[in-house]
């Protein structure tokens, strides 16, 4: 029963859960919307900014650190750096969307050879995002592994291969990491699409 | 096939009858029956204020106890560690599982009379997801759920009366594992979440109207009494905000002299270098008004912690025979390795007796026999940027599980883990809500185990008023993770191992009467009831959490089996007529 409330709670689908893709994430948008009344306290949700899920447009901005909510550029990520914890932004008013915890996203920059190309045609200059939400326990994810390549999650280390989109290479997680499509515009980062799977860990 | 048809029918009309009928008779919790639990009944997590973990009951007995057999189980449909126990009132009884599900059984039949299921907010996350156990009071269930809430359940049909906010889970990085405690008009809870930070509190809560009375935090703010023991000044002159000191196990009462004693965990981050100080009140028990929630008393175990060894269970309150007389007394095994003999005061205040160990410990090297203040050997204390290695591992010498006190064989039943080791590295972590900031990487917990150590868990019995070791049982090839339960039958109850036992075994001289092998792992405390002329003991079985992430490391170093099965199941077991 909490696997149907979760389900619907989500805006994905099944199918969009194992991949990304453009297709999936227009129908898992309006599964989304068509969803939204059912999610208790979607109503509050849906009329805050800071609350709602990553509009296609919106900028990137540090969550932490000297810079916090100062927008991100594809030039402020540098190669084998630790990740970079960012919210959506919306442009029109430089609202950060920081009032949910799902809207935390985890930014690495990897060699355009590195990338897989389910991922290229989602990355800018490099730069992925993905859900920083760990779905094993829900913990926000701030490391990289020492290869580069890999997201770890620190407090269960669940590790997340960004080379394979996310998919779950060690640790107690059993779902991937989601991510969320970018662009460049004006040597800026924005939000190209939804997220490309459900967020955070599955629930019984 | 008709009859049987038509029977089926029958019992589908009558079950919301039935299971009215059953309830019908809810007998309330007032404040005089948790100060004075009956026997038959088991109203809160430890038994009783005391926090004894006992059971008057002694149909089963050191003589029957190996005929003991299972009544009925039931499945809770819940994965994860289990570390709620079964609490009874009349027929009813109540089993909190991870994510906060509660679920009502009519005691005697396993019949589930309802089940309350909590959604939790998308994005919520936790270092654990268990719940340990409900708390009792008139006609009402109360849970404290993850994300930070206290409900109030109607015990006969499982219907929200209220809920109110205990804390922030996005922002604070606060959850809620700790059963609460149900004193007098209120019910008093605190969060975890010392390894992301939290500045530990207890709040209480009216028990009608779910309305905020008080809220007592275990770190003094700058300018109150204890402050003076946290950095005033220069870089750490803030840690006091983030300092750690959850209340996350529930607390004893004394209910003769109207005195809450509640114990306060860890420091955060876990080096002390980063809060210059003693720190009070981390690694703590505080005495409490539990009207207002002032601090009447305190002994502090050790001070500025830095092993992550937690203070969180409240001492077992006791009287101490000394020379002919009864003295009021606390006594307690401590995270910290040292079992702790303390004298209580009418007015709250506590007095150190003594402290003896009980599993190996290289940090202290001396105890203040006034004081209790323990001297450190600096070598074995981690620091930022400073590796030590020291005994016992941040698990302690006992861990949350419950210790037990039978007033029949004069002993205190502890639960412990011996021979491991842990090196740290200290460093800065910056603090990210809802991530682990407890200044050492989670990848760098190096546990050892000695390899030629005979055991790692086992029970001890210790003798309270001889301070003597009476007995111990040793486990050759798992850690102990579970409470254990004594009862006037004589009789010792215990889980908590790999093994997925439960156990019976003489109390007085630590003899194995009985085992039964359960679906999962044991972590949760057994408790025993009596329904129509029988007793019944009740243990949840389901392996997880941090019994789980230890057997993974035991199985890298000492190829042991990587996992114990997980799955939670509720199991009561009695005599044959």
């Amino acid at each position: 029963m909490a696997d149907r409330e979760l389900e619907a709670g989500c805006p994905c689908t099944r199918e969009a859960q194992t991949e990304s893709g453009g297709r999936r994430s227009l129908l898992a948008a309006s599964l989304a919307l068509a969803v939204a009344p059912l999610v208790p306290g979607g109503a509050a949700a849906a009329d805050n900014p800071r609350r709602i899920k990553p509009q296609t447009g919106d900028g990137l901005a540090y969550m932490t650190g000297d810079k916090q909510g100062q927008q991100i550029a594809p030039t402020d990520l540098r190669i084998g750096a630790p990740p970079v914890l960012a919210y959506p932004m919306d442009m029109s008013n430089r609202t950060v969307r920081d009032g949910a915890r799902t809207n935390l996203l985890v930014l690495v920059k990897l060699l355009p050879d590195d990338l897989p190309a389910a991922l290229k045609a989602d990355s800018a200059d490099g730069v992925v995002a993905f859900s920083a939400i760990c779905t094993h326990y829900g913990c926000p994810i701030t490391e990289i592994h020492p290869s580069g390549g890999a997201l770890v999650c620190n407090c269960h280390g669940s590790t997340f291969d960004v080379r394979k989109s996310g998919e779950v290479v060690a640790g107690p997680a059993t779902r991937r990491l989601t991510h969320l499509p970018l662009k460049q515009a004006d040597g800026a980062l924005l939000v190209a699409g939804n997220f490309s799977g459900p967020l955070g860990p599955p629930q019984q | 096939m008709k009859r049987l048809l038509s029977l089926t029918a029958l019992g589908l009309a009558f079950m919301p009858l039935l299971a009215t009928g059953a309830s019908g008779d809810y007998k309330p919790v007032t404040p005089q029956r948790l100060a004075n639990p009956e026997p038959e009944n088991w109203l809160m997590t430890k038994g009783n204020y005391q926090g004894w973990s006992y059971s008057a009951l002694d149909q089963i007995n050191t003589n029957n106890v190996k005929k003991l057999k299972p009544v009925w189980s039931a499945a809770t449909g819940m994965t994860s560690g289990h570390e709620a126990p079964a609490i009874v009132n009349g027929e009813m009884m109540f089993v909190a599982t991870p994510r906060n599900q509660v679920l009502a059984f009519n005691a005697k039949s396993g019949r589930l009379l309802w089940r309350y299921k909590r959604e939790l907010p998308e994005g919520f996350g936790a270092l654990h997801v268990t719940n340990r156990g409900v708390s009792l009071a008139g006609d009402k269930v109360y849970v404290a759920s993850l994300d930070c809430m206290i409900t109030a359940l109607d015990a006969k049909t499982g219907a929200k009366v209220w809920e109110s906010e205990v804390c922030d889970w996005q922002k604070d990085s606060a959850y809620i594992t700790s059963a609460p405690l149900v004193v007098k008009n209120v019910v008093i809870v605190g969060p975890s979440g010392g390894e992301f930070g939290v500045r530990g509190f207890l709040k209480a809560f009216d028990l009608e109207t779910g309305k905020l009375k008080w809220t007592r935090y275990a770190v003094p703010a700058p300018g109150e009494p204890g402050s003076e023991t946290w950095p005033q000044e220069g870089r750490w002159k803030d840690a006091w905000k983030n300092g750690g000191g959850t209340m996350w196990m529930p607390g004893n009462y004394d209910a003769k002299n109207d005195i809450l004693y509640w114990g306060v965990g860890n420091g955060a981050p876990w080096l002390g270098d980063q809060r210059p100080g003693d720190n009070l009140y981390l690694a703590s028990v505080l005495a409490l008004n539990p009207d207002t929630g002032e601090i009447k008393g305190h002994h502090q175990y050790h001070w500025n912690d830095s092993w992550d060894w937690a203070g969180m269970n409240a001492p077992t309150i006791v009287e101490f025979e000394r020379n002919g007389k009864k003295v009021p007394g606390l006594i307690s095994a401590q995270r910290n390795g040292y079992i702790y003999w303390l004298d209580r005061k009418p007015d709250g205040k506590i007095d150190f007796q003594k402290a003896l160990r009980y599993v190996k410990q290289n940090v202290f090297t001396s105890i203040d026999p006034k004081t209790g203040r323990p001297t450190y050997n600096e070598a074995h204390k981690p620091g930022t940027g400073k590796t030590a290695t020291y005994c016992p591992s941040l698990w302690g010498g006992k861990d949350w599980p419950f210790e037990a006190y039978s007033p029949k064989t004069g002993m205190l039943y502890v639960p412990f883990n011996d021979n491991h080791c842990m090196t740290l590295t200290g460093k800065i972590q910056e603090r990210i809500p809802g991530q682990w900031s407890a200044g050492v990487e989670i990848t760098e917990l190096n546990l050892a185990v000695d390899k030629n150590a005979p055991y790692v868990g086992g029970i001890q019995a210790w003798s309270v008023n001889g301070a003597k070791e009476n007995w111990r049982e040793t486990y050759a090839a798992s850690w102990n993770f579970g409470s254990v339960m004594v009862t006037a039958g004589n009789v010792l109850f215990a889980g908590g191992t790999n093994d997925r036992m439960f156990r019976a075994y003489d109390a007085r001289n630590g003899k194995l009467l009985w085992e039964f092998p359960t679906p999962s792992g044991i972590i949760s405390p057994p408790s025993s009831y009596f329904i129509d002329g029988k007793q019944y003991v009740a243990v949840v079985s389901g392996w997880g959490v941090d019994a789980a992430w230890i057997q993974g490391k035991m199985h890298e170093s000492h190829g042991w089996e990587k996992q114990v099965p997980e799955g939670g199941s509720v199991w009561v077991f009695a005599l044959d007529d």
